[in-house]
């Protein structure tokens, strides 16, 4: 199957992960595969508030896939350099796979969501607004009971991927 | 009962004709755009020169569906319905089939269908390694061995959990 026009309408359907195996196909495959828009379809299909945002972001989307896709692997800790009223969250919460709530959240709002029992899978993505950049803080990830723990294992989860987090210059 | 002014004739590739309403042949957008070119014109026939027959009946089993499940259920229930009868359909549909129905319902430009092929297209490519890929859809590798190396070096991220089949 050689038709373009095929191809470009059945990659938006595609998950990031089956994306880049396409782009191992042949150099056609490559070539439309490595269209950011697809990517960005990518993006939205598994954090959909990344697409609610306004200013464009200053990474490609498939790297932005990429960076948050991978971040699996662990490192040791640094210190986050970030302080809450910076901030601003997107928020992607699903029931049962629906999406139930998709929102840009600034900081000082988010103390007021009540997160409802008894289970929830829930991404959250950041941006600093004084320097542009995006950061996966938890992606899709399930809750079974929420309590203090689970809040603190949360925190942790933010701890434990800071190291990677586009907002340390160094990185 | 439709007249025979409501009915055109489809001429597949092999020239076999097949008699069809005009409710289900106006889904298909060139049929709907030859005929307002010929209007006037008793001639009721559309060659559609590089579809075969067997796709020609394939996408006219659809819409005949597809309009009929849309009478019956205006009241509503009509998506649900017509997703039912999109799995039926689908499933006695082989992959090779699959190919030419695609390349076919891209030209006789036909959304509906479109987006239902497709879907089931994607789903040959979800999960898959590249070898499968290259293999179902008679793809030749095209990268020298040093470019294909890097490339899924580029994409190593991507490539754990995937099925080899």
């Amino acid at each position: 199957m050689s038709n373009e026009e095929v191809l470009k309408a059945v990659f938006p359907l595609l998950d990031g992960v089956d994306l880049a195996s396409c782009m191992v196909v042949c150099k056609q495959w490559r070539d439309i595969a490595k269209d950011d828009y697809l990517w960005k379809c990518a993006c939205a299909k598994r954090w959909p508030s990344i697409c609610q945002r306004l200013n464009p972001l200053t990474l490609t989307y498939h790297k932005l896939y990429k960076t948050f896709y991978k971040r699996k692997n662990q490192q040791s800790l640094l210190p986050p350099r970030l302080t809450l009223d910076v901030l601003e969250f997107f928020i992607d919460i699903w029931s049962d796979d629906k999406l139930i709530f998709s929102e840009v959240v600034p900081s000082p709002v988010l103390g007021g969501i009540k997160i409802p029992p008894p289970e929830l899978v829930m991404s959250l993505n950041i941006t600093s607004k004084d320097i542009n950049n995006v950061a996966c803080i938890i992606s899709k990830s399930l809750f079974d009971y929420i309590d203090r723990t689970s809040f603190r294992a949360l925190a942790f989860d933010f701890l434990n991927f800071s190291p990677q987090h586009p907002f340390i210059p160094s990185i | 009962m439709a007249s025979t002014d409501d009915k055109v004739i489809l001429k597949s590739s092999e020239g076999e004709c097949f008699e069809v309403d005009m409710a289900v042949a106006s889904h298909l957008q060139i049929v709907k755009s030859v005929l307002e070119d010929c209007e006037g014109s008793s001639d009721k026939v559309v060659s559609l020169f590089i579809v075969e027959a067997k796709y020609v009946a394939m996408i006219i089993e659809y819409y005949k569906n597809y309009v009929e499940l849309k009478e019956k259920h205006e009241e509503g229930g009509f998506e649900e319905k017509l997703k039912e009868f999109e799995k039926q359909f689908l499933e006695q549909i082989d992959k090779k089939e699959l190919k030419g129905l695609v390349m076919a319902v891209n030209y006789l430009n036909a959304p509906a269908l479109f987006d239902v092929v497709c879907t089931a297209i994607a789903k040959h490519i979800e999960n898959k390694s590249v070898e499968y890929v290259r293999e179902y859809f008679g793809i030749v590798n095209d990268f020298t061995a040093e470019e294909e190396a890097q490339i899924r070096e580029e994409h190593r991220w991507a490539y754990d959990g995937v099925n080899d089949d």
